[in-house]
């Protein structure tokens, strides 16, 4: 009996190993992305195909929890934008799934759903799977982003160049709106990729390059992720004066008259790659040297490491000035544009639910939320709730399910303002106590008992839900859940 | 000289106001019944019920989610017992509210259901219900 509560662990263990370590690199870079959605270099593919082995030996395939076949779900639907015959392995494995799959799961076999049917010219299938994708409520923004170049792919097909630009933009603007920067360059490749013609091809590109130079970043920088975006196009674009397509024509002649591009400097070449493989590390060690040397590409150094840096994650530590003694933030080491600052906001919450709340944090996201940028009303949202400000946090919270839509992080936000239990229910029933939404879990297990105790709730019914807590998670969260759980027992 | 003493006694008398004495008015203040309780998520313990044979002991028992493992009616008793939750015994999982489901199988034979059941009433466990059978 032992030995078989110990092998479920360790295949429920491995699954959820196997699950993060995909997840994470699906959602913190944009390389998976650029396979399933946009258009990969042989160095991406690669990356991704290693990825995707080390995930399999994360998995077991002698374990038939639900878990485990999404996570097979997952993996060939990775597999199949470049091995045609993952198909009819995604499709098997989704229909073993015999549980109905809400929130990110659901969005993303359905999804994968649409590309088989779209995979296998299957018309009718895959106009059914765009119907129930599109009504899906609370879809991730990458599997919104499949559905739209599906319906872009369609408006081509029809002639109507006009209707997909304007999805493209409309769904450009969303993606801005809701901080998947991610996804941006693969939607804008995945255009290229559903484009039959050579100027459809580039529009999205030529777009979103518009959209960084009108943003700030430096013109000769953004040329030369335009020029990178370009090179992966098939059958290659010639970049000449004389193109057919203006925006091309436009951009040989700015080469042309910037003499300073020269294509024989091998160092140069070698950073191209980095930044294109998006190893900014490595592209910044050998961008400063560079910048600093007095030669014919100093400018362009200059210019790319400006732009590298803005990307780049800074640490939160490094964004502020501290006070000798008390060590507290005091004021932001210096001004940071709206994209870094966002990645400071989220890299302080993600701290504070990790690791509780403290002094430091709590400093930091007042200095933060004193810069007047754009930043997304989620972020908002939750940087308010965090430091205690549940007004200003449920006007953001609000505006942000509005834009959206529901998630588990906006509901569980805007109830712990509203101190709205039902909705908590909800959220328990949503996440569970052992992986990434975990959390949500317990913040809304504690707002539940702690909002019971103030209403007088019996003592002995918080001890007794308390005690089953403990069997799921007997830390019960955490450092920064454990205490507050504690406190309602004496 | 008595009698302007007496004078000024009878002026004092007349003139003095006495303060009066605090009092409390007791108010018949309305009892706290606007807004709901906030629900604890009590999830139901699950009691699963099977029959392996027609004497009253051909029973088997199944706790559904992470509780130590109850196979008889007498390991039920126990469980349920020792898991109730007190003012003097706060280690217990369940409270004497605490939602209880037994659940037959469509071949769990009718007075195994019910012994299951009387098990629960036993322990003092008040909010019982008895699934059909699945």
């Amino acid at each position: 009996m032992i030995s078989v509560v110990l092998v479920a662990c360790a295949f429920c263990t491995q699954a959820d190993n196997a699950k993060e370590y995909l997840f994470h690199s699906w959602t913190t870079t944009p390389i998976i992305a650029n396979v399933v959605v946009g258009l990969p270099t042989e160095i991406e593919l690669n990356q991704v195909k290693t990825l995707l082995a080390e995930v399999r030996k994360k998995t077991t395939s002698s374990d038939n929890t639900t878990a485990q076949k999404f996570m097979h779900v997952m993996i060939a639907g990775i597999e199949m934008e470049y091995e045609a015959e993952k198909v009819s392995h995604c499709l098997s494995y989704i229909e073993s799934i015999d549980e109905n799959l809400h929130g990110i799961a659901g969005s993303r076999v359905l999804r994968f759903q649409l590309r088989c049917a779209q995979l296998q010219g299957d018309v009718e299938k895959a106009q059914s799977f765009a119907t129930l994708l599109r009504e899906f409520d609370g879809a991730h923004v990458e599997d919104a982003a499949v559905l739209c170049l599906y319906d872009i792919e369609r408006a081509m097909q029809e002639n109507d160049n006009e209707l997909a630009q304007q999805l493209y933009m409309d769904f450009d603007t969303l993606m801005c709106a809701s901080g998947a920067q991610y996804v941006r360059i693969p939607v804008a490749l995945g255009y290229a990729r559903v484009a039959k013609t050579q100027e459809n091809k580039v529009y999205a590109l030529v777009r979103l390059s518009q959209w960084l130079e009108e943003f700030g970043y430096e013109e000769e920088a953004v040329r030369e992720l335009l020029l990178s975006w370009l090179s992966r196009l098939q059958p290659r674009i010639e970049i000449t004066t004389s193109s057919v397509i203006p925006s091309i024509a436009l951009l040989a002649a700015e080469l042309a008259t910037n003499s300073e591009l020269d294509t024989t400097d091998a160092n140069w070449e070698e950073i191209t790659l980095l930044v294109q493989a998006q190893d900014f590390q490595e592209a910044i060690l050998l961008l400063e040297p560079l910048a600093e040397a007095a030669g014919e590409r100093q400018d362009d150094a200059i210019a790319l490491l400006s732009m590298v840096r803005r990307v780049t994650p800074i640490p939160l530590i490094d964004a502020f000035e501290c006070s000798r003694d008390s060590k507290l933030p005091i004021a932001m080491s210096r001004t940071f544009n709206s994209t870094t600052l966002q990645e400071l906001f989220q890299q302080a919450i993600k701290q504070t639910h990790t690791t509780g709340e403290s002094a430091w944090l709590h400093q930091a996201f007042l200095l933060l939320l004193q810069e007047e940028r754009q930043i997304d009303d989620a972020v908002l949202a939750e940087s308010f709730r965090l430091i205690g400000e549940y007004t200003q946090a449920k006007q953001f919270f609000v505006k942000a399910i509005a834009l959206e839509g529901e998630s588990v992080q906006l509901v569980c936000g805007l109830a712990d303002c509203t101190r709205d239990s039902k909705a908590m229910s909800i959220v328990i029933q949503s996440t569970s106590p052992g992986d990434t939404s975990s959390y949500w879990y317990w913040l809304a297990n504690v707002r539940i008992l702690q909002w019971y105790a103030e209403d007088g709730g019996e003592p002995v019914e918080i001890a007794a839900k308390i005690n089953r807590l403990r069997k799921k998670d007997a830390s019960l969260g955490g450092a920064q859940f454990i205490s507050e759980f504690n406190a309602l027992l004496f | 000289m008595i009698d302007v003493v007496f004078l000024l006694l009878v002026y004092f008398m007349v003139a003095t106001e006495f303060k009066t004495a605090e009092e409390s008015f007791p108010m018949d203040l309305p009892l706290r019944q606007g807004g709901t309780l906030a629900a604890l998520d009590n999830e139901p313990l699950v009691i699963l019920v099977e029959s392996s044979g027609v004497q009253a002991s051909d029973v088997s028992i199944r706790l559904v989610g992470p509780w130590d493992p109850v196979v008889s009616l007498q390991g039920l008793s126990a469980f349920l017992t020792s898991n109730q939750v007190s003012l003097i015994s706060m280690d217990g999982l369940f409270a004497q509210t605490h939602p209880i489901r037994i659940q037959p199988t469509v071949n769990t034979r009718w007075e195994h259901a019910v012994s299951a059941y009387n098990v629960v009433v036993d322990a003092n466990y008040t909010n019982i219900t008895l699934d059909d059978p699945s």
